[in-house]
């Protein structure tokens, strides 16, 4: 089910209705929880709802045996969880593409195989819950967390439908308190959720999804484009996917506030980094956070000597891209940003913007931050044509194209109406960015804002596109 | 809680009435802007009219915008129309037969399509035919139940189980209602057409109006002197989707039941295309579906295609020139000299 859907408009106030005023006991308030979540997810495809309840069941089983207090038996089930989380991966994601790899690399040693393909889409949302359960089993080994004894409890924290498909990837410490909690309905707490909601609709219906259209139309012919055109349709891509993925996560957090949660942050404000560090304090922070957590640092981060730092951080980023898609675009995309992140760490330049945000305490960035903000963006751009192309060769000349053809500027002008949709969100999101969640409208004009923005959703709704990451 | 849930179905309500009424408003005063490309609107619009009307030509030309496109009326004589609607396939087709006998006697029916929209690959049926409201309500329920036989989603096979299918077909009635929510995607780009382009869109409306009203439905799509882009997918497997064979006997029937004369054509390629096309997987499929079909309707006339034509007389990957048009009506008119129509 898609959150910009007429299927999940019906399906939310049924749910919340149950919710606060049929289920109105904790236990039964999360079986229904869970129920609607596998409804959720079935409502695409039935059948990989056994998988997911049968990854979700191995992993809560994982959880008491990595909790042994014998270190080895402990360590021997935790490698076991980490095969079997990454083997459902590596069977619907990857299988393919390393099937498709190898018979490339025997075909240049004189072996030609014919390897079978796997004929199954990647089911929805494959890499988000298995990411859940293994952050649950990594906690619960370095004693972070216990092993929950309710399977209802540990299923709702897998499944938790606003964030089952495509995040944000929360951490058992993090949800699992909130579920094991009566919650009590907080009027201020709804309202919050039912505006990141608005607002997360307004990102993905209205912005990226128009952005979607001229995005496609530039990618498709980039052969035939100028290199303007190809300008502006990589700007444009940066502000679909950013409207398209950050979208969903308001309304993933807006929905989960209506049922009394809240959820981790996935975005603030990432166009306005100032370096390549901060944008990824500021990009899918539920994902970068847990590959920092869970890889980074056991790896040795960069504690262990500049070497060591090095081949981490290469190791981080190469796995961040390889985990979006079985594609060497994908792998291209998070090298380079490998590239642009280890200068940063080795002058020790990393954490300059660790804790502000650009122009904290004044209305207007600085000429310097207004620089450092640009060059950041262009780079990030630059790497997103990598990730947005269908591979490499594509990327290759759409890059090409980009720099080198600049015959008929003029057809350019066709496209600058992604400036209609771009610049309404940078300016809404600089009002904004120094709190995510709280949409600080002037309270004078507050119901304006408001109902301007649901009627822009709704004369946008009904062109039914899948959210960018639900394919991850 | 209450106050919350109050207060939320109040504001939904009044959001929903205030979009159902600017939809409302805009709809009927500048429909063409707000259904679709204005241009576009004007153009459908123009031949739903013809169809619809007692027109007085006895002999018509039916297709997507390759039939306007592929052939002028006037070069085959005075009691040819053309009524090819642009974006439209054979349930269209079918449904213009059928209303224009309403009115008219016809004779000589001559279909002009391009091989994708006989295999029901085109957006326009949701973009065009539904919002613009050609078919009638009862006849969009009658499709329904077409498409319940056939278990799927008209222009969308991947459609097919009962459940999606009873969705679809549900959000595609509130579409062709216009209902807030389903009514259409781009009502900013309608607002901003009309407040940018009015001037330009009635100089283009004026031309399209003149051009079809001068050449009985023949419109002439390429300005271009040539056009050598292939527009074809050699390894496309080519068949006709149940939803449009059912139309097509449908069609069928009507005629014999009317003794019309039936010509099938199949519209004309250009060589970068017919270099995808020729041997290819799409080549093959397409020979063997027009060979089932000439067994199965003996009285059709079939030109199995499609016809390669130069380049030189395309003006865009899809669309003849006025070249392109010349002659294709040429070999139109001269095949139907060879079955002695009457014209």
């Amino acid at each position: 089910m898609l959150f910009n859907s007429f299927t999940f408009l019906l399906f939310l106030p049924l749910v919340f209705v149950l919710y606060w005023f049929v289920f109105k006991p904790l236990r039964w308030q999360n079986v229904l929880i869970l129920v609607a979540s596998y409804f959720f997810y079935g409502w695409w495809s039935w059948k990989f709802m056994i998988l997911l309840a049968v990854s979700t069941f191995a992993d809560y089983l994982y959880g008491f045996w990595v909790a042994s207090p014998n270190r080895k038996k402990a360590q021997f089930f935790l490698w076991l969880s980490v095969i079997n989380n990454l083997g459902i991966l590596g069977v619907f994601k990857y299988y393919n593409f390393f099937a498709l790899e190898f018979k490339e690399a025997f075909a240049l040693i004189g072996f030609h195989t014919n390897p079978v393909l796997l004929k199954v889409a990647i089911p929805i949302g494959i890499s988000f819950y298995t990411f859940h359960g293994m952050s649950y089993v990594f906690d619960i080994y370095r004693g972070k967390q216990k092993p929950v004894r309710n399977f209802v409890d540990y299923a709702v924290f897998v499944s938790f439908f606003p964030l089952l498909v495509a995040g944000p990837i929360e951490r058992a410490n993090h949800l699992l308190p909130q579920i094991q909690k009566k919650r009590f309905f907080n009027y201020a707490q709804a309202v919050a959720g039912c505006r990141l909601m608005l607002w997360g609709m307004f990102k993905k219906i209205v912005i990226a999804d128009s952005l979607a259209t001229i995005v496609d139309s530039i990618f498709n012919n980039y052969q035939h484009q100028s290199g303007l055109t190809l300008i502006i349709g990589a700007i444009a891509f940066s502000f679909q996917i950013y409207g398209d993925f950050s979208g969903y996560s308001d309304i993933a957090m807006g929905t989960a506030k209506l049922f009394g949660f809240e959820l981790l942050s996935n975005f603030r404000f990432p166009y306005f980094s100032r370096d390549v560090a901060e944008f990824w304090r500021r990009w899918h922070i539920s994902l970068s956070s847990w590959f920092r957590d869970y890889l980074y640092i056991p790896l040795g981060g960069s504690k262990e000597g500049k070497l060591k730092a090095v081949r981490n951080t290469f190791i981080i980023f190469l796995v961040s891209g390889f985990w979006h898609g079985a594609s060497w675009n994908y792998i291209a995309w998070g090298f380079l940003h490998a590239c642009g992140f280890l200068p940063l760490l080795l002058l020790q330049r990393n954490r300059r913007h660790a804790s502000d945000v650009v122009a904290q305490y004044r209305k207007y960035p600085t000429g310097k931050e207004l620089w450092q903000m640009a060059s950041t963006f262009t780079f990030v751009t630059f790497a997103w044509v990598f990730f947005r192309a269908k591979d490499m060769f594509t990327a290759a000349g759409y890059l090409k194209g980009a720099i080198t053809n600049y015959k008929h500027p003029k057809e350019a002008l066709a496209y600058c109406n992604v400036f209609y949709y771009i610049i309404p969100l940078l300016l809404i999101d600089w009002w904004l960015r120094r709190d995510e969640r709280n949409l600080s409208v002037p309270k004078r004009g507050k119901r304006i804002v408001y109902m301007v923005l649901a009627l822009l959703v709704i004369f946008y709704f009904g062109k039914k596109t899948n959210f960018i990451y639900f394919q991850f | 809680m209450n106050r919350f849930i109050t207060k939320t179905i109040k504001y939904l309500v009044a959001t929903l009435l205030l979009s159902a009424l600017i939809i409302y408003v805009f709809i009927e005063i500048k429909p063409a802007f707000f259904l679709g490309a204005p241009v576009d609107y004007y153009y459908c619009t123009y031949q739903y009219e013809q169809i619809n009307k007692k027109t007085g030509f006895s002999n018509i030309i039916i297709g997507d915008s390759r039939g306007n496109a592929s052939v002028n009326p006037k070069v085959l004589g005075n009691k040819w129309i053309n009524l090819s609607i642009p974006g439209s396939d054979l349930f269209e087709g079918c449904l213009t037969l059928k209303k224009y006998l309403l009115n008219n006697k016809v004779d000589t029916l001559v279909m002009v399509y391009g091989l994708y929209y006989l295999a029901e690959i085109s957006p326009y049926f949701n973009r065009r035919t539904v919002p613009f409201q050609f078919v009638s309500y009862n006849e969009l329920k009658d499709l329904e139940q077409v498409e319940k036989k056939y278990k799927y989603k008209f222009h969308d096979e991947s459609v097919t189980s009962q459940r999606a299918l009873s969705l679809a077909q549900y959000d595609r009635r509130l579409k062709y209602w216009h209902f807030p929510f389903h009514y259409r995607e781009t009502f900013i780009d309608g607002l901003n057409s009309l407040c940018n382009t009015w001037a330009d869109v009635n100089v283009a409306k004026q031309k399209v109006i003149k051009q079809l009203t001068d050449y009985r439905g023949y419109m002439n799509f390429g300005e271009a002197d040539s056009n050598n882009t292939d527009g074809i997918n050699g390894d496309f497997e080519f068949y006709l989707p149940s939803i449009s064979k059912h139309y097509f006997d449908q069609l069928m029937d009507v005629a014999a039941k009317n003794k019309i004369a039936v010509y099938l054509m199949v519209a004309p390629i250009n060589q970068a295309s017919f270099m995808s096309y020729n041997k290819s997987p799409f080549q093959t499929t397409v020979d063997k579906y027009m060979k089932t079909l000439q067994t199965q309707y003996a009285n059709l006339h079939l030109v199995p295609g499609p016809v390669c034509l130069p380049n030189t007389m395309f003006g865009d990957p899809y669309h003849v020139n006025k070249k392109g048009t010349a002659f294709f009506s040429e070999i139109t008119r001269k095949m139907l000299d060879s079955t002695s129509i009457k014209r």
